[in-house]
């Protein structure tokens, strides 16, 4: 048996597996087993009912702001719908909740990305009501969380906005890699190394695709946010929910 | 009916937007406000629907200055309604005849009253064939119509229409002129605010022309037309009918088919 | 844009009720995740596309492009479960040497793989036919069913009706933008979706400003009726 030197079999299997993820983090309807399909739907579940409890304070105020956070929703239905050219000439989609994040906090992206979900699986077939509750604990929990905090984080160290932004949506992004990976590797352990060597598997695969990705989104929430800002000189406090934080 | 006193109004840091306007509905069955951009006419609109609070004088209604808590507009808005220029801004449901009875429910009213209502506004605008329509589906004409549709249904006693013929083509403009005579017929008091003079000089029997926020002349449509040069020095078209009749001389003609009577009957 | 959507209003299903459609729907989605049994779950995939090419009458070459995006997703998706790593070469089917270690795959993980696509195949099915024949004004009386938060019924309702706004404006920019070169190189196509993206967003602050005005106007209480 020949043996291939690692960098040619890990490059050959990466421009196999590479396409895949050009189709953002969701994990396709059906395809996890039952149990991880209870699992992950009760674990979000807790966040979700936080994030509602929130937005049910943010209506008694003021009933009008469900039509704020339906077009944000829809907004960040549509960033998601949004291709991101790349130097490779495949494009992604970016997972839009960074953006939001850093807007307007994690609890309530928690309902707005789970929100957005749902509309993705029912509309474009794009993940899945089975795998909702796991995609929603990546993409609408820990995503936002890790976004939000970084940002915060760096913000109080007095970084360079531009740079906070950037981190922030980025590593959120490979946050939510990171968490899909290990769903993945829970449910699809290795015969032989089990869980551990499933996830090493999984994680490298989608570090070394998604990077990339990761980077591209937070270039563009950078640019964004700075827009945003540059069009709304009363500062950021202009357009956070009113009465949230 | 409305009527304002004084009526001044200045934005937080800006210029004042309108300056002493005296407005008095009830000198025509159609009326309408023109002027150009920036004139103060959506400013206006929204101190007559109680959006925006006059810096001095008062809007009135009915002679009793209008009152700026929740009740008092809540009542104010029953007998008032306004169709915005863009029914985007203004169709929150994606079913058509949901968005229709969105304000009806609002109010409180039975669903039989309600189903009642909203079928009777969406045949009077043409659109009951698409009653079960996603409104996404629609065409900008079909969607407009909806957007009357919805503000008829409440029976107001005062009807808005902010650019009614806005982006619309020749049949939509035809129809959207049509509904607003019918509406007029039953009794309700129109005000158009437009940019099309000849849909203006139609149906308008009184007009206000504003510019710079201020009422530089009012009077019925034919007088207000044939003033002077008013409406180039505003910056404003003239109707066809009314170049017609200044530059060649033939009488002022409210209708185009009397003017072409007249014209094929040999009269010069 | 969005097919799916157009086709749910489109087809001979989409007047049937959508409590029966979801409720079977759902049902056999959750049978496709508990089933182990592979030929079960092909009767699944037979059964539930046939009736949707046969009694609601989809376009056939319509559906197959939308099943042939997921399923090569899946595909993909489904290499990486089916290759790992082990010190013994004699665990594998066919591997790959490696200086201490070989990749490859076995039986164990090929008929894993086998059962996931098949449960992913009928999982996607059963979607398929609820979202193909049940239009998302019908899936909201749905929802209120479920007895679903009310608040997020409401905000469901309204987002599906902004998702279109904002496509439109979306094209519209983008076209505008690409008329003008904006996506001739990478470097201007991020600067153009940046536009593009923060004009959306600032359009968002407008448009709650003139809706909460047109809530005014008619004279919202709080409530939003489904």
């Amino acid at each position: 048996m020949k043996k291939l030197s690692i960098p040619l079999t890990a490059t050959i299997l990466l421009l196999i597996i590479a396409p895949v993820y050009t189709f953002g983090m969701h994990i396709m309807e059906g395809f996890l087993p039952f149990e991880w399909v209870i699992i992950w739907s009760i674990l979000f579940i807790p966040f979700f009912m936080l994030g509602l409890k929130d937005l049910k304070k943010i209506f008694a105020r003021d009933p009008r702001q469900k039509i704020l956070i339906a077009l944000v929703t829809a907004f960040v239905f549509v960033l998601s719908a949004l291709k991101l050219p790349s130097a490779t000439g495949s494009s992604s989609h970016p997972t839009g909740v960074g953006l939001g994040a850093i807007l307007f906090g994690p609890k309530i992206m928690a309902v707005i990305g789970t929100i957005v979900l749902l509309f993705q699986a029912l509309l474009l077939a794009h993940g899945g009501l089975t795998t909702l509750g796991a995609n929603a604990f990546s993409m609408a929990v820990v995503g936002p969380f890790v976004s939000y905090t970084v940002f915060r984080f760096m913000r109080k160290g007095n970084v360079n906005k531009g740079l906070c932004v950037f981190a922030a949506a980025s590593l959120g992004d490979i946050a939510t890699y990171i968490v899909t990976s290990l769903q993945l590797a829970l449910a699809f352990p290795d015969p032989v190394g089990g869980v551990t060597a499933s996830a090493v598997k999984f994680l490298s695969v989608f570090l070394l695709t998604q990077i990339p990705i990761a980077a591209a989104e937070g270039i563009l929430t950078n640019i964004v946010y700075d827009l945003i800002q540059k069009n709304n000189p009363e500062g950021e406090e202009a357009y956070e929910i009113k009465g949230y934080k | 009916m409305i009527t304002t006193s004084e009526l001044t109004f200045r934005y937080d840091e800006g210029d004042v937007a309108l300056k002493n306007i005296q407005l008095d509905l009830n000198k025509g069955n159609i009326i309408g406000i023109i002027g150009v951009n920036g004139s103060g006419k959506s400013t206006l609109f929204m101190n007559m629907v109680g959006v925006l609070k006059p810096t001095s004088g008062a809007v009135l209604y009915n002679n009793e200055p209008i009152k700026y808590d929740k009740k008092s507009l809540r009542e104010l808005r029953k007998k008032v309604g306004i169709v915005f220029q863009d029914p985007d801004k203004q169709i929150f449901y994606s079913k058509v005849y949901e968005d229709v009875a969105f304000a009806l429910r609002n109010i409180g009213l039975d669903e039989d009253e309600i189903k009642r209502r909203v079928s009777a506004s969406l045949k009077s605008v043409g659109a009951i064939e698409f009653k079960d329509k996603p409104v996404h589906f629609l065409s900008h004409g079909q969607k407009k119509r909806v957007a009357i549709a919805s503000v008829l249904a409440m029976k107001n006693e005062v009807i808005l229409f902010d650019e009614p013929t806005a982006g619309l083509d020749p049949k939509s403009v035809k129809a959207i002129a049509k509904i607003i005579v019918d509406i007029s017929k039953l009794g309700t008091k129109v005000v158009i605010s437009s940019h099309d003079m000849d849909l203006i000089y139609e149906l308008c029997d009184y007009i206000y022309v504003l510019d710079k926020g201020s009422i530089i002349c009012s009077g019925k449509t034919e007088e207000v037309f044939t003033e002077g040069d008013i409406m180039n020095e505003v910056g404003l078209a003239e109707p066809w009918l009314v170049k017609v009749h200044k530059n060649m001389h033939f009488p002022l003609f409210r209708k185009e088919e009397d003017l072409y009577v007249y014209f094929n009957e040999g009269g010069r | 844009m969005l097919i799916i959507d157009k086709i749910a209003y489109n087809n001979r299903l989409s007047q049937t009720n959508p409590y029966l459609k979801f409720g079977v729907g759902f049902a056999l989605l959750i049978l496709s995740v508990l089933w182990n049994n592979l030929w079960g779950l092909g009767a699944i995939i037979l059964g539930v596309n046939s009736i949707l090419i046969a009694v609601a009458r989809i376009n056939k070459k319509q559906y197959i492009k939308l099943l042939t995006i997921p399923i090569v997703f899946i595909l993909f998706s489904l290499i990486a479960t089916i290759f790992y790593v082990s010190k013994e070469k004699s665990d594998f089917l066919f591997s790959v040497g490696f200086s201490n270690c070989y990749i490859g795959y076995s039986m164990i993980t090929l008929m894993r793989a086998i059962h996931i696509l098949l449960r992913s195949f009928a999982a996607l099915s059963c979607i398929y036919f609820i979202t193909l024949t049940t239009g998302f004004n019908q899936l909201i009386l749905v929802f209120k069913k479920l007895r679903i938060p009310k608040e997020i019924i409401e905000i469901i309702m309204l987002t599906y009706r902004f998702i279109f706004i904002f496509l439109e404006e979306v094209a519209e920019l983008y076209i505008a933008q690409e008329m003008r070169f904006g996506y001739i190189n990478l470097k201007t196509a991020y600067r153009s979706l940046g536009i593009l993206v923060s004009t959306l967003f600032t359009r968002i602050v407008m448009r709650y400003q003139d809706m909460s005005i047109a809530l005014d106007t008619k004279l919202y209480d709080g409530e939003f009726y489904i």
